[in-house]
């Protein structure tokens, strides 16, 4: 009698890579239809058509760029199915598809944008690389930034009839900072359930958190950088308030709620191909990229700047796995000091930018 | 700790399948192969020719390099000759074959020592003379730990069996209970420590009810839970939960010397009633009939064994099962089971074998949450294919343990604890 020769360990976990990707997508499908609820609560069924159309189109042709691509490579029959399964376009379309706004309720345009922002995402963020686990970008996070420069002008957030409530991360960069903020968002349900301007999923707070904690549950994101990230930028805009105004809770409230940081913070930059390998490096990572987004939002020109600050943190990964290449349980005080003074550096520079006009 | 990971998981450890069966007692096998080697050792000093008459419990052999560990006949009678032969730690090494006359003659005399007499000298090296090994699967010879100058104050005992399927241990612990008490107050005799805790999984209710009317006899034996993890059974994943103490190299450093349950039995048996140079094995798996623990003659061939308690499956044919000499996680996949037990092995486990297909890593980061050893196996894995010793030295891939839990846990199905011996093979080399 033959035996079969394998390497030990011959005993596998349940779990796989794609129960991993189905518990995302499930989160995903659970954020898309509150955001389609609330574009409809908001625009009426014209609304919620326009979501659900953006959806279709980014979904379907990242499937559709997948199958190009594998047919131009000649990969055909069980692999062809295996590996359009591996590469999950699905993910990368809804994620890229809850970043888009709505567009001008009465053009077509953003349909276009969502249509040439799928062939970037899923061509030149994920298939050029090589394909899921090889990409050195989040997908969609490239998509998102390919359209934000080429068709800015069509990324228009429809006004909502009756209520005049702009974006709080626009209102804040206006003439009035603050202040106007302050009056138009002195309800905070408002922003936990997304009754202002913005990108069709970010803005839907409440659902938001309940996908976080589902996939955190099910082990299929780390729940350090969501967490990391969301204390960073509550300190950074602390500081910030403080140097500049006076401490406020309202300015800190509107940083964190509003905006693309939680969905980033919970979709994009946790996604694990583009991830540290430990902790250590997942903690300075997202110190990092809090940094980055709340500096965008402050002072440069856009009013928004998750998209860029992921882009830019996943190029940092390499460096912050070599830097971080060690024991994991051994040296604890020298990791807590590396991430202390990550954490200093970026109150610093917050407190050094808010003193520039 | 927040930057390490959990470290443990609970397996599937399917020991109800040989939880309730006590364990069959073979005698009388036509041949015995007795395995000249010793953990990755062959250097052995042979005593015997072939044609000569043995008896049971005669030294046949030694080996004779930096350990002294004798080899002695489970069976009586013919020398038939001695060849190499595939060993199951997959080197090749002597054997003895030796014809069984099933008279089992005995040419040793019980030691019979008393505990409160002997001296700690007398019980090492009676522990020596008896060639006692680590019988939780790596066969260290019990003597050494018992040989150090480190000031030692708690003897733990390693009943914990976390590798799935095995359950020989269990049975051990509860057939001989008796020997396990006698083995503990020569062991605590010998380290001159003053307290002993005998560790076992949760849930284990037969056993505690078993052991607890002889530990309650004594003031320093006591009995501690620990969950029902994997590695649990590792020293240092145990002493971290016993002790919540961490150490370098060995546990001596900390006070405690860690003994596997059934090692202890024996040193129990032979310094008093004699050993009986018999190997006790849990048989399991999906792809044999009857899942069963047995007790043979060291040397005891596996294909013998089988035969004798109801054979594979009628689904098993040539390379679709795997037979692991071990449990799961840690055992090595053996081509034939023409392998011979060596005194030290506690298991083989028969399992259909599943067709895994690798998908590119996700960088899920796992492998680092559950590393025992703290470990980044997929950073390891990256280095061993980049050939980079100064990273693998950084990531200190010399301390893996194979424990196999990176690749168990691995969604992607890469044979991430390969990657890491390997990788550790390469650093050992460097060095």
């Amino acid at each position: 009698m033959k035996f079969k020769f394998t390497v030990s360990p011959n005993y596998n976990a349940k779990s796989s890579t794609q129960t991993i990707m189905y518990d995302v997508m499930f989160a995903l499908a659970f954020v898309s239809v509150c955001a389609i609820v609330l574009q409809y609560s908001l625009y009426g069924m014209a609304g919620a058509i326009r979501a659900i159309v953006i959806l279709a189109i980014c979904v379907l042709t990242c499937h559709l760029v997948d199958v190009i691509w594998l047919k131009l490579n000649k990969i055909t029959g069980k692999d062809f199915f295996a590996t359009i399964k591996t590469n999950v376009p699905t993910i990368t379309g809804i994620i890229l598809a809850l970043t888009l706004p709505l567009g001008s309720l009465d053009s077509m345009a953003i349909y276009y944008v969502a249509f040439i922002g799928s062939i970037a995402a899923e061509l030149f963020g994920k298939l050029i690389f090589g394909g899921f686990g090889y990409n050195i970008f989040n997908p969609a996070g490239v998509g998102r930034a390919f359209v934000l420069i080429a068709f800015g002008k069509y990324l228009v957030i429809p006004a909502i009839d009756g209520l005049a409530k702009a974006s709080p991360l626009t209102t804040l960069q206006g003439e009035n900072g603050l202040s106007a903020v302050s009056q138009t968002f002195d309800n905070y349900t408002s922003l936990l359930f997304g009754v202002h301007q913005g990108a069709l999923g970010e803005t839907v707070v409440i659902a938001l958190i309940i996908a976080a904690i589902y996939l955190i549950a099910r082990n299929a994101i780390d729940w350090v950088i969501p967490v990391t990230t969301m204390i960073t930028v509550g300190l950074c805009a602390m500081v910030y308030s403080m140097v500049s105004t006076g401490f406020d809770l309202n300015f800190i409230i509107i940083h964190l709620l509003s905006g693309g940081l939680i969905f980033g913070a919970v979709f994009m930059l946790t996604d694990p191909v583009t991830n540290p390998l430990n902790r250590q490096g997942k903690i300075i990572y997202a110190i990092i990229f809090a940094l980055l987004t709340f500096l965008i939002r402050a002072k440069a020109s856009l009013p928004e700047g998750v998209v860029f600050s992921i882009l830019i943190c996943n190029m940092l990964v390499p460096m912050i796995d070599r830097f971080t290449a060690n024991v994991t349980d051994k040296d604890v005080n020298k990791k807590v000091i590396s991430i202390l003074v990550t954490l200093v550096i970026a109150l610093a520079t917050t407190m050094l930018f808010s003193f520039v006009a | 700790m927040i930057f390490s990971g959990k470290g443990r998981i609970h397996l599937n450890g399917q020991k109800n399948l040989t939880d309730n069966s006590k364990p069959l007692v073979f005698n009388e096998f036509e041949y015995v192969y007795l395995p000249l080697l010793n953990m990755n050792s062959t250097s052995f000093e042979i005593l015997v020719k072939a044609g000569d008459h043995v008896k049971v419990g005669q030294m046949v052999a030694f080996r004779n390099d930096h350990f002294y560990v004798p080899i002695f006949a489970s069976v009586s009678g013919e020398v038939v000759s001695i060849d190499k032969m595939m060993s199951s730690n997959l080197i090749f090494a002597q054997h003895i074959k030796i014809k069984n006359d099933n008279k089992f003659e005995r040419c040793d005399t019980p030691l019979a020592m008393d505990v409160n007499k002997v001296s700690k000298e007398e019980i090492v090296e009676a522990i020596k003379q008896a060639g006692i090994t680590g019988c939780g699967g790596s066969g260290f010879p019990t003597y050494i730990k018992y040989g150090g100058n480190a000031k030692i104050d708690t003897l733990l005992i390693n009943g914990v069996e976390c590798e799935p399927f095995i359950t020989i241990d269990y049975h051990n612990m509860k057939m001989y209970k008796e020997d396990l008490i006698m083995g503990i107050k020569f062991l605590l005799k010998a380290s001159g420590a003053n307290k002993c805790i005998i560790a076992f999984k949760k849930g284990k209710d037969s056993l505690v009810e078993a052991l607890s009317p002889l530990v309650e006899k004594e003031d320093n034996i006591e009995i501690k839970l620990v969950p029902d993890v994997y590695p649990m059974g590792w020293e240092r994943t145990l002493v971290k939960e016993v002790f919540k103490k961490q150490f370098n190299k060995l546990p001596s450093e900390v006070g405690i010397i860690v003994n596997n349950s059934t090692t202890v039995i024996k040193v129990g048996q032979a310094l008093t009633s004699g050993l009986s140079y018999t190997t006790g094995c849990t048989i399991s798996g999906d792809a044999i009939n009857q899942p069963t623990n047995v007790v043979v003659p060291t040397g005891t061939m596996v294909s013998d064994i089988i035969s004798l308690i109801g054979g594979y499956k009628k689904e098993v044919v040539d390379n679709n099962t795997k037979l692991i000499m071990g449990g799961p996680m840690m055992g090595k996949a053996l081509v034939n089971d023409g392998i011979c037990l060596n005194s030290y092995n506690n298991a083989i486990t028969f399992l259909f074998n599943e067709e895994l297909k690798e998908l590119p890593c996700l960088r899920c980061s796992r492998c680092v949450d559950y590393c025992p050893s703290g470990l980044q196996p997929v950073a390891i894995k990256n280095a061993e294919i980049a050939q980079d010793v100064d990273l693998l030295k950084k990531l200190s891939a010399d301390t893996c343990v194979s424990c196999g839990l990176c690749s168990y846990i691995c969604p992607s199905r890469i044979q991430v604890t390969d990657y890491t011996a390997k990788g550790k093979a390469r650093v050992d080399k460097a060095k």
